[in-house]
């Protein structure tokens, strides 16, 4: 499933995160979340969605509005509890409570600490996890190195460009998760050609960090470009439309994305996101 | 020793943000903004002088403010100690109105109960007449410095406490959701996310507490004390020293621009990311 050539980094970097295992499988397993409407009647988000991610996989998640792709995230990441069904982490069945800080959620806004220079930010997960000061401060600065950041490390949000401030929080986010980490459209209120950047800089931090990424998008080709199996799902209430294995190579460069492969792969998505139950 | 290489790394961020430049720009633009109420200042005490000058006023009923100054200065001996006494008074007043009023909004935040039910009751405090309660003070704890800080800090806590639980409760609740995402505890949020989150708010709240603050000093000592600017005060008073009256009047003033110009400085230093956003925002200083 994982790409060959992101074994080798991987195998020969320490990890990053002493004492946690560098990937994980996360599975839901019948897993439905109705809301309390404004009426007081049920509205269902999320209907007896199954799905199983394997370690040190990138798989992406594709639907329309309102489809409860982020309701489900919340729910991997156990900041919400579902009305139904179970979440397994390395085959294993964990409350919700159990999953916070072991399955990081990385949302669509950077949501920086003002107060905080970038380094300072960076390391607020593991501050949290009791890391101590240095020793978070160190794997931080680490990658801030390698993603070309280091001399941003003193700088303080509001000096940062909408692009910096969300490689800062997707270096938190890594810093802060333990095997599996969501990104909740973390691209979304970026221009295209930052996006564009930002993806290879993601891919080149998954095949570093060797985490297992759950990616939401509403952009089918960043779907592909991206993951090694795309989830489809259908309006609200979500449900499972279909999952499409990736089998382009990497690097997806722009002849990859011109070909005829990829076109197939995209018109498969788009029919399963406009198919009528 | 983790505690301080903590504190020096913070000190260390801190100092290097500082955008001198930027500062400079700032002072001098401060400077230029006094110059306007400086000159009205000026006038009105023209005006003033004219007044009494031309309408030839007896200085028993209103001294003119030439003749303020000069017996003000020549009372200064008097006037000096009054007023290092009402300003100690007035740090020590206010330290513990600061800790009180950010315990209670940090109280009222985190327990929803007592929100309900105490914060009614620090509304209905601030229709106490302290007039009336001043004298009760004394009865029960002499003219010692107890009396005055618990006069003090009814005067001066409440807009802490309102400011202070504001600024919490304004925090994104986003961030709050991404901490708790890390697996933190409502301590670790209050403490990492929410107190930060508050200051700007909180330092809104201070700035009109300091000035109270004066105030409530000046009134403890004008009920019952030996000294301070309100012994002072009274005794002028009733020796008909309209002159000096007014002088020590225009020193409380002055005390208290200076103490708000002061909670100012501090309030730039402490927060500067507020106020490098806000520049970013708006487009100014």
């Amino acid at each position: 499933m994982r790409p060959s050539q992101s074994a080798t980094p991987a195998a020969t970097e320490p990890p990053f995160t002493a004492g946690v295992p560098p990937a994980a499988s996360i599975a839901a397993r019948g897993i439905s979340q109705v809301y309390a409407g404004d009426d007081g009647r049920p509205v269902p988000a999320l209907d007896d969605v199954t799905l199983a991610v394997a370690p040190g996989e990138f798989a992406a998640i594709i639907g329309p509005s309102g489809c409860g792709k982020s309701t489900l995230l919340n729910i991997l990441a156990g900041l919400d509890a579902p009305t139904a069904g179970d979440v397994l982490l390395d085959g294993v069945v964990t409350p919700p409570r159990a999953r916070l800080g072991q399955v990081g959620l990385m949302p669509q806004r950077d949501l920086l600490l003002p107060w905080r220079t970038a380094l300072g930010n960076a390391v607020a997960g593991l501050e949290v996890r009791g890391v101590p000061r240095g020793e978070a401060r160190r794997q931080a600065r680490e990658l801030f190195a390698r993603f070309g950041l280091a001399q941003f490390a003193g700088a303080y949000p509001y000096a940062l460009s909408g692009g910096m401030r969300q490689r800062v929080a997707l270096v938190r986010s890594a810093l802060a998760a333990g095997p599996v980490l969501l990104l909740d459209e973390p691209f979304g209120a970026l221009d295209a050609l930052t996006r564009a950047d930002l993806r290879h800089w993601l891919l080149e931090a998954w095949q570093a960090l060797g985490k297992t990424i759950i990616l939401v998008t509403h952009d089918v080709d960043e779907s592909l470009l991206l993951a090694d199996r795309v989830v489809v799902m259908s309006p609200r209430p979500g449900q499972l439309r279909g999952i499409i294995p990736v089998a382009l190579p990497r690097p997806r460069d722009l002849a990859v994305q011109a070909s005829p492969a990829f076109a197939d792969l995209r018109r498969q998505v788009l029919d399963l996101l406009e198919a009528h139950p | 020793m983790m505690l301080t290489s903590v504190a020096r790394a913070r000190v260390q961020d801190w100092w290097a943000a500082i955008d001198w430049p930027q500062a400079r720009r700032a002072t001098f633009r401060a400077l230029r903004r006094a110059v306007a109420p400086v000159g009205a200042l000026v006038a009105l005490l023209g005006a003033w002088q004219a007044y009494v000058v031309f309408n030839d006023i007896n200085p028993l009923i209103l001294p003119a403010p030439s003749q303020v100054w000069q017996d003000t200065l020549g009372d200064w001996w008097q006037l000096q100690p009054a007023l290092v006494v009402t300003l100690q008074e007035t740090a020590v007043g206010f330290a513990y109105a600061f800790v009180f009023g950010l315990g209670t909004a940090g109280l009222l935040d985190l327990i929803p109960l007592a929100r309900r039910a105490l914060y009614p009751l620090f509304v209905a405090s601030q229709s106490i007449p302290i007039v009336a309660l001043a004298p009760l003070l004394q009865l029960w704890f002499g003219t010692d410095l107890t009396a005055k800080v618990i006069v003090i800090v009814l005067v001066c806590f409440f807009p802490i406490t309102v400011a202070g639980l504001d600024g919490l409760r304004a925090t994104d609740p986003d961030l709050i959701r991404l901490y708790r995402g890390f697996g933190a505890s409502p301590w670790r949020i209050f403490r990492a996310v929410r107190l930060p989150n508050a200051l700007p708010a909180l330092f809104s709240g201070v700035r009109i507490a300091i000035t109270y603050s004066v105030i409530g000093a000046i009134f403890s000592e004008y009920v019952g004390a030996d000294q301070g600017l309100g012994v002072y005060l009274r005794e002028k008073q009733a020796a008909f020293r309209v002159d000096l009256v007014i002088g020590a009047i225009a020193v409380t003033a002055l005390a208290s621009v200076a103490l708000f110009l002061l909670t100012l400085l501090v309030e730039r230093l402490a927060i500067p990311w507020f106020y490098a956003e806000r520049r970013r925002v708006n487009g100014d200083g």
